[in-house]
């Protein structure tokens, strides 16, 4: 793959990759480290690389870069005495340190205006796992059988995690949908 | 928790608890319909399909921030320095193999994949007619020591059963020898034939009353 080929896949994809990795961490200075390492993994091994495929090759890349970033992250909440007794306050306490570490320009104002919204905020309680469905799901209108390439996993997999992860959502909306009506 | 009468089995925690598959349009004919009969008498599961509709358009609506330039940057930059590396007929070989996706890239490539296909052919083809002029000259050597060998055998039993026949060794023209010794044959042949016809000839001209058989002078 020559160069400009290879520029012309970054132009096509950067918005979806940097929107998933935006969503599943929560901070905007990570979404756009992992969204730049994603890239250059990826011109690093552009052999595998296929126009076809590029898509889920890079949310997978992605994908993966996020889970070991949030490990790690959670690894060091922990071992600063983080709260370990519910894994969910653990990561949303992590957005939150997350979040705070730098100061916040204009778009990310923006963005935690909209992160304020409720479902938002639920999404973020999510498990990483049905976070990442919901955000192909439902943010990139990604097909079952395209996130269940991504995720190597049986697409009836995919969909159960899909269904439970909204479930959990109307579980966690609850409280406000009642409180709106 | 409410039971629905036509349904007894169904509660309304089963309903929404498959209430995404619902939605979704990911269940069966049948318990779609058994869902839709309940809600539409379940004023507390008609409430939980707005819920989930409404969470359903809030997904939908996210906000999709575009990328700051500073990533696309910082990727240009980091391949510009580190480029491809080998010559530039290389990389376009290799390219024609990997990556393509628009219908003159692919006509090149099916192209390509043609002449290698043809060369490799081709050289199949002259190396299975090289194997096959090897075998025939080895075939040709073996049949030619054979003939000189019976050349040979034969030159020696003509010059044992005719020895006016010159036949003496085998040369290395052993057709030739052949053709002599064959003419050799054919005068002797000639010669007896007319040896035998000068002596019938003979004895044509002998006298009528003349005894002609030795049976004939027994019977004096």
């Amino acid at each position: 793959m020559t160069e400009d080929k290879f520029l012309e896949l970054v132009d096509e994809h950067k918005a979806r990759v940097y929107q998933h990795t935006l969503y599943l961490l929560g901070n905007r200075e990570d979404a756009e480290d992992i969204t730049q390492e994603t890239f250059i993994t990826a011109w690093k091994h552009r052999n595998k690389l296929r126009p076809k495929t590029a898509h889920s090759w890079l949310l997978k890349c992605a994908q993966n870069l996020c889970f070991n970033l949030l490990k790690r992250d959670k690894f060091q909440v922990h071992l600063t005495g983080g709260d370990d007794t519910d894994p969910e306050t653990e990561l949303e306490a992590l957005m939150h340190t997350r979040s705070g570490r730098s100061n916040p320009s204009p778009d990310e104002i923006v963005i935690q205006q909209e992160l304020k919204d409720s479902v938002q905020c639920a999404i973020k309680k999510l498990p990483p796992d049905m976070r990442s469905v919901i955000i192909m799901r439902e943010l990139n209108g990604m097909s079952f059988k395209e996130i269940a390439e991504v995720l190597e996993q049986p697409e009836g997999t995919v969909k159960s995690t899909a269904f439970r992860a909204r479930k959990r959502l109307r579980e966690l909306l609850r409280p406000y949908w009642r409180d709106n009506e | 928790m409410n039971q629905f009468p036509s349904h007894p089995n169904l509660t309304c925690t089963e309903v929404q608890d498959t209430l995404e598959a619902y939605l979704d349009d990911e269940l069966d004919a049948n318990t779609s319909a058994t869902i839709a009969a309940h809600v539409a008498s379940c004023s507390l599961c008609q409430e939980e399909v707005r819920f989930a509709e409404a969470i359903s358009g809030a997904l939908h609506e996210l906000p999709k921030p575009e990328p700051p330039p500073a990533i696309f940057n910082a990727v240009e930059a980091y391949v510009r320095t580190h480029p491809n590396k080998g010559p530039k007929w290389l990389q376009w070989i290799f390219q024609l193999f990997t990556f393509s996706d628009d219908l003159t890239s692919m006509l090149a490539r099916a192209g390509a994949l043609a002449c290698l296909i043809g060369v490799v052919l081709f050289g199949t083809y002259q190396y299975q007619q090289h194997l096959k002029v090897q075998q025939a000259s080895r075939d040709l050597a073996y049949a030619l020591s054979k003939l000189n060998y019976a050349v040979e055998r034969t030159g020696t039993v003509v010059n044992e059963k005719l020895p006016d026949v010159r036949i003496d060794e085998v040369s290395s023209r052993p057709f030739v020898q052949i053709e002599t010794a064959s003419r050799h044959v054919s005068k002797q042949k000639r010669n007896i034939s007319s040896a035998i016809h000068r002596s019938l000839d003979s004895l044509d001209q002998l006298p009528r009353n003349a005894p002609d058989t030795p049976s004939d002078q027994r019977s004096y």
